[in-house]
This record gives structure tokens, sequence and C-alpha cells, in this order.
């Protein structure tokens, strides 16, 4: 007898996300239908060809929630009754508006919902949005973000420190958040960093990772034992003048715009790199030292397996404590992996 | 931390022998000058050059006790002023005027009340002679006599210039030490003890934790966090809108900072008390802060009548509302501009001050009264002067201020005495304030009315 009917991975999402919905507290408005209807839009999300992943965040108080990120602005785009289609209405309307650092709002109060965006404080050195807001509490607020972390893996996080991954894709339930290695890539990329500005150098750090991680198809990066680059890397891009995180950090937090916007620009350039193939080579003082790298396989790299990027990966890993730190690769898919030096 | 809060006191130390009564002898008594400072000093004092050798003393002494209280921290002495906009990369000279100066070595037990009012004298007196329409009419000049020389040479170095250093009162040190060092909990005495301490010392432990926050790494950070955690929901019904905005300024400083503990910790403390609605929505209010701080410059300056004109302009120009965060700053500097001194009013820059003050709605009033007022020792301190407070009478009756709805009741006792014209009613309410807010000693007020 032929195996036949159709299997929906809606099925299998809804009956998972029950808890979470409840725990979050957020109905009508965030309902597991809700939940699907927006994780599926936004695993994948595409509008006019072009690539998008918005970072979405719906509460019961916009006005609360910015109160967390002094110096915000914030901009309504349209409001309608409270449904379960409002996250996708506010995504749909919001999305192209929300790039560089804005982010879609829903506020939902009795039976309406006005959407929108908005961005956190014009600094390079503030807190990321969604730790300033997530983390520690947010008091009575109630808040679900939702964000595509990588291609085909969407994020749900709430105020109430439970959060989901959901893995549009083939991938098991055990592997890790792409995201997860982030910072412990920036704490590598500053552990060096004099201990007053380690802090907001790790900041700014994770917040460049986070975005040029976001725009690029997968990226591997490696931090230097030492302040120079390591000597078995012949091939790549190096700087005569390596861009220092550490001192533009320290010059910006003196308070001079223009100096903030010196940080910007760098960052900018930074983030470029990880459109660039090869490695991207950090010392321990959060300076860049080289990008557009590349390394050959070594006798002990063993036979081939996985992709180029893969490969160069396990080179850097033989190479910790020899010349190396630490070393991060993320595929195309949002697979991560990080390793460093104990 | 002691059973029991009052202001400190330093030891009491023979710094200057019985036996050194000429000019020389006392000068040699200064230990931070130089032997060639102490030749100048002599020199001039001897040559009857009195206001030119007082003048150069007064200049050291400052610039000595302004780099003791330097030591204490910058953001330290930012948040005891209500200055959140400096930080450790301002100069401590540039941050202080010298009453400030004065005035902190007093709080924080370096120099006695009654040698803080000397110093205070001194400075008015070099004030007094620098001033050229105070020169007789009749062209005969004014001058310092030896006998106020003198005075002023001894209260110079016996309080500054004489110690090779201008130690810090001990127990303000257990006082900081117990809230930096030491992990506290909502049942510790020192906690308990707290609530119950006047309002100064409130104040002040909200500043020394908001500083470590801004300054600390590693535990000590760990510690001041924590300790912001216990302490802050505990005063927080009990200190002012200004000490509120303070904190929230703090929040809105490590936040743009990137400090990431120091902003998750007092997020935790905000979050407590239900306190974000004091979290300044840009920092904006610093500019605000910045010109307040120059027209107290100008004013507590050499020149004041001429000087404050300029900055009082400026902050009329920054904007008609003042944002609250900055209210209390501004409106003290106006005031202070307005109510003048002992000698008088600047002609041009009083009634500028008084212009923008007249733009001030009834509830900016209510709010500066009830809130700020209380604890604007600057204001009060004027009120004991006969000029001053002949001039804040007028505001009081002109702006119609006790028609205000004032809570607090010393305050709504000190405006009602003022529109009423009852002097001897003012006095008492003004010694009260300042009496809650030291606490048993009233460090500023003199015993009768002048």
């Amino acid at each position: 007898m032929p195996i036949q009917g159709n299997i929906s991975f809606r099925t299998h999402l809804l009956g998972r996300v029950e808890d979470f919905v409840a725990e979050t507290g957020m109905q009508p408005l965030v309902t597991e239908k809700t939940i699907a209807h927006i994780v599926t839009a936004l695993a994948n999300y595409t509008e006019e060809g072009k690539h998008l992943s918005p970072e979405l965040y719906l509460t019961t108080d916009i006005v609360g929630l910015l109160r967390f990120l002094p110096g915000s602005s914030s901009l309504k785009v349209g409001e309608c009754p409270v449904s379960e289609q409002v996250p996708n209405i506010a995504v749909k309307h919001c999305a192209p508006l929300a790039n560089r650092g804005w982010c879609i709002y829903v506020e939902f109060e009795n039976g309406i919902a006005k959407y929108g965006v908005f961005r956190d404080a014009l600094s390079p050195l503030a807190i990321p949005i969604q730790r300033a807001v997530l983390d520690r509490g947010t008091g009575d607020l109630k808040i679900l973000r939702i964000h595509q972390s990588a291609l085909a893996c969407v994020e749900l996080a709430n105020h109430k420190g439970d959060w989901h991954i959901v893995f549009v894709s083939h991938k098991r339930e055990s592997e890790p958040n792409p995201r997860q290695f982030v910072s412990d890539l920036a704490k590598a990329i500053c552990s060096q960093v004099r201990v007053k500005l380690r802090e907001a150098t790790e900041t700014v750090i994770e917040r460049i990772l986070t975005a040029g991680l976001q725009e690029s198809h997968g990226t591997l990066v490696a931090v230097s034992r030492g302040d120079t680059m390591p000597k078995f890397i012949k091939d790549g891009r190096f700087f005569a003048e390596p861009v220092n995180f550490e001192q533009l950090v320290e010059r910006a937090a003196s308070g001079s715009e223009a100096e903030r916007l010196r940080l910007l620009s760098y960052a900018s350039v930074l983030e470029g790199m990880f459109g660039c193939d090869g490695i991207i080579i950090f010392n321990r003082r959060a300076t860049v030292i080289g990008y557009n790298c590349f390394v050959s396989p070594t006798a002990r790299s063993g036979p081939p397996a996985g992709g180029a990027r893969k490969r160069a990966y396990e080179v850097l890993k033989q190479r910790l404590g020899h010349g190396l730190y630490a070393a991060f690769m993320r595929s195309q898919d949002g697979a991560s992996e990080f390793t460093k030096l104990q | 931390m002691s059973n029991e809060l009052t202001l400190w006191e330093p030891a009491e130390t023979d710094i200057i022998p019985t036996a050194a009564t000429t000019v020389g002898q006392i000068t040699k008594c200064a230990v931070q000058l130089s032997q060639r400072d102490q030749r100048q000093i002599v020199r001039a004092l001897e040559a009857r050059d009195f206001e030119i050798g007082v003048n150069y003393l007064w200049v050291k002494a400052m610039a000595a006790l302004k780099r003791e209280l330097g030591t204490l921290g910058i953001e330290f002495l930012g948040e005891m002023l209500g200055r959140p906009d400096v930080d450790e990369r301002d100069d401590v000279h540039d941050l202080l005027t010298d009453k400030d100066a004065v005035r902190l070595a007093e709080e924080l037990g370096m120099v006695s009340a009654t040698e803080a009012l000397r110093l205070r004298q001194t400075q008015e007196l070099i004030a007094h002679f620098a001033k050229s329409e105070f020169a007789d009419p009749n062209n005969i000049p004014t001058e310092m006599d030896d006998a106020e020389a003198v005075r002023a040479l001894r209260a110079c170095i016996k309080n500054i210039l004489g110690k090779p250093r201008i130690e810090v009162a001990h127990r303000f040190v257990e006082f900081r030490d117990a809230l930096l060092t030491k992990p506290l909990s909502e049942t510790d005495t020192s906690v308990e003890l707290l609530t119950k301490s006047p309002y100064f010392f409130r104040k002040l432990s909200v500043s020394i934790l908001l500083s470590a926050i801004k300054t600390a790494t590693g535990a000590g950070l760990e510690i001041a966090l924590g300790n912001i955690n216990t302490v802050l929901p505990v005063l927080w019904d009990k200190v002012r809108d200004t000490e509120k905005w303070q904190v929230g300024h703090t929040y809105a400083e490590v936040y743009a900072s990137g400090m990431a503990s120091a902003m998750q910790g007092l997020k935790q403390a905000l979050l407590k008390v239900r306190g974000f609605d004091y979290v300044p929505e840009n920092l904006r209010s610093d500019t605000f802060v910045k010109a307040a701080d120059a027209i107290i410059k100008a004013h507590e300056g050499i020149d004041n009548f001429y000087t404050e004109l300029s900055p009082v302009r400026n902050l009329g120009r920054l904007g008609t509302v003042i944002p609250a965060p900055a209210l209390a700053s501004c409106t003290s500097a106006l005031l202070a501009v307005a109510l003048g001194n002992t000698y008088g009013a600047s002609f041009t820059a009083a009634p500028a001050a008084k212009q923008l003050l007249t733009k001030y709605t009834k509830d900016r009033w209510e709010y500066y009264i009830n809130q700020c007022l209380p604890g604007d020792i600057r204001i009060l301190s004027k009120l004991d002067s006969l000029g001053p407070r002949k001039r804040w009478k007028d505001l009081v009756q002109t702006r119609q201020l006790n028609s205000c709805a004032i809570k607090h009741s010393v305050a709504k006792r000190l405006i009602d005495a003022s529109a009423a014209n009852n002097d001897e009613g003012l006095m008492r309410a003004q010694r009260r304030l300042v009496q809650d807010y030291y606490g048993k000693r009233s460090a500023t007020t003199p015993a009768a009315l002048p």
C-alpha cells in the first residue's frame, strides 16, 4: 500500500510553541498561528527580489520599550484592529524600511494595533537593542522579538527570557544558535584590550560582527595570538596601518561627534570585509590586521571534508596556539563553529 | 558606618603656633608653598600691597584645595555638584568654582564649618576689593587693611597651605568604603541608618554609587551595582527628583557608552523602583546643564556683575523650554544671578535672568520649589544676606509663588513668609531647610539675622 499524505512543518511548529505563546501572554496578537505565520515569512524574506532580515518587536507599550533606549527615534506607519495577521501586515509595510539599525514594532492596546519602525541611539557605542531591551527583564512590559538570525533560521525571544531558535531547514534541533558564538568571538577579539575600554569595545565589535554576518554568505574569522599577522598566513590583504578599534572606541567615547562618525565609518569598512572571500584576521587588541586571507591545507589536515570554508577552518583550528588564539566559521546556512585557545 | 550620621569634622591640629604673630612667621607655616612663593607673599604684605599679596595667596590656596578634591575623582565631584555631564577627562580647576571648592571641603570634612566661613569671608573680601565700582565716590581709594590681610593669610594657611595634605575626613572615607567595598543587604543597619539620615547623606550615597558605576571595573563595579540595587529601592521615595534624574542620566550615559554590565545593573535597579520615567529621552539636557554651569562660574568669579550677562543670554538662546533633567541647575543659576550677592545684583544680567524666569509656568515653579529648592544650598545660603533676601521676596511676590501648590511643608513656610514680607519666618524656614539637608549642624546659616 503506497504511503500518501501531505506533511506540513506548520503543524509541528504550532505544537512546539504552545508553551512559549502562553508564557509570552500577548494574546490575541500573539498566538501559535501568528508565530507560525511570521516565522515562515521571515525565514527567507524577500521584497522586490531583495533579501531582507528585519528585526520585529511585538509589545504592549512602545513608549515603555523606547525608554530602555535613550536617544531612540520612532516612526508610526499605520494602525488596524488587532488580529493574527497584524504582524504580517506590519512586516509587509515596514520591512524595506527596517535596515541600518531600524527595527519594526507592533504595539497593541485596547483592540488596536499600531505599527511602524524605531531605532536606538545613533551612537556606535550604544548597547544593541535586543540586549538593552530584553536582558535582565522588562518590568511590566511584555515584549516578543522575532528575527531572522541566519537564512532559514528564526530567533524568538520574550520578556521573560524564554527563547526558541526555529530552523526552517533540514537542521537538527541540537544545532547551536548561529548567534551563539558571536559574543564569544567578540570577547576573544577584545581579550587584550585595556580593561577600562574592554566592555565598550566588545559591544562595538559584537555589533559590527552581527551586522557583517547578517549580510555575508559565510565567513571565516581568525584571531592572532600576537599583535601581528601569523607567519603561516602569506596570502591576503595586509594593512600597513591596521584598523585599531580600541583606539577608535577610546576617541569616540570622548564625546566628539566627529570621532563617533569616524568609528561608524571604520565599522562600515569592516562590515564590508565580511562580503569578501577568505579570512578576516584580528589581533587580541581589537585591531583588524588583514582580510581576504587564505591558508593552504597542511599535511595534518587529513582528507578533504566539507567545502573550501570548512577545510580552511580545520587548518585554522590546527594553528591554535601556533600563531592563532581563536577561529570562527559561519557557513551560508547559518551553521557556526568557534574555537579558542584554552 | 558610624551609629549616627552627622557632618564630618576634620581633626583639629596646630598648624600655626600661637607664637607666630608676624606675617613672616605665619607664612613660614605654609608648607605647600615654595620658598619663593613665601618670599613674594611676605614682600607684598610687608610693602602694604595687601590686595596683591592676598590675591596671590588665594590663587595658590584654591589650586591646592582643588587638587586635593580632584583626588576623590572628577565624576564623584560632578555628581556632588549635580553636574552629570562631567567625566574624568575634565580638569578639576575648570569644574570647581572657588565657592564650590570651599563648600565641598566643608561637606567632606576637610575643613570645619567655622574655618569654611572664614575662607568664604576671605573670598568675599578679595571679590569686594576687585570691584572698581566700590571705590569711594570722593575718589578716596578703599583699601584692604593689615588686619584683614593677616586674617586671610591665617585662614588660607591654617586650612589649606599649612597642611602637607588636606585629608578628607576619616569617617567620610569609611562611609564611602562601606558603600563600595562591602555588599549591603536591605536588613543591614547601615542601610536602615541611611534611610533615617539627613538628606545630604542620601544624596551623597547615590552620588558615590553612581560615580563608581561609571568608573569602576571588575569586582568594584559588581559591588557598586549590587549596592545600588539594595540602596535605591530603600531610598527612592526619600530622594527628590534631582537625584532621580541623576540616576536616569547615568543609565542613559552608560547605555550610550556601551558599558553593558553597568547598564544592566542600573536597569534592574530602575525597574525595581519603576524609575524609567527619569531616564532622559536624550542627552540634550547636558547642553542646558553646561550653560547653567557657565552662569554659576561667572557669578562666583571675579567681576561677576560684568561677566554674568553673556552666559545668561546663552542659556536663553538654547530654547524656551528647559528640559526637566536640567531644570534644577538652570533655575538655581538664574536665581543666583537674579538675587545677586551682598554687594547687589548685575544691572544687565539680573534683568535678563529675571526675564527668563518670567517664562516659567506655574508647574515649573511648583517643581522647583517642591523638588529642588529644599536641597539648593546655593540659593538658600543667599537668603542669609539682606540684599539677596530682599530680591528673593520681590521675586516671590511678583511671580505670586505663594499661589503655587507646594507640598513640601517647610518650603511652603519659606514661600509664604517671603510673600508676607516676614523676615523672621523666612529665616526660620531657611534654617530648617539647611538643617534638614545637612543634619544637626547648620553649615551655612549664622545664628542671627544680619
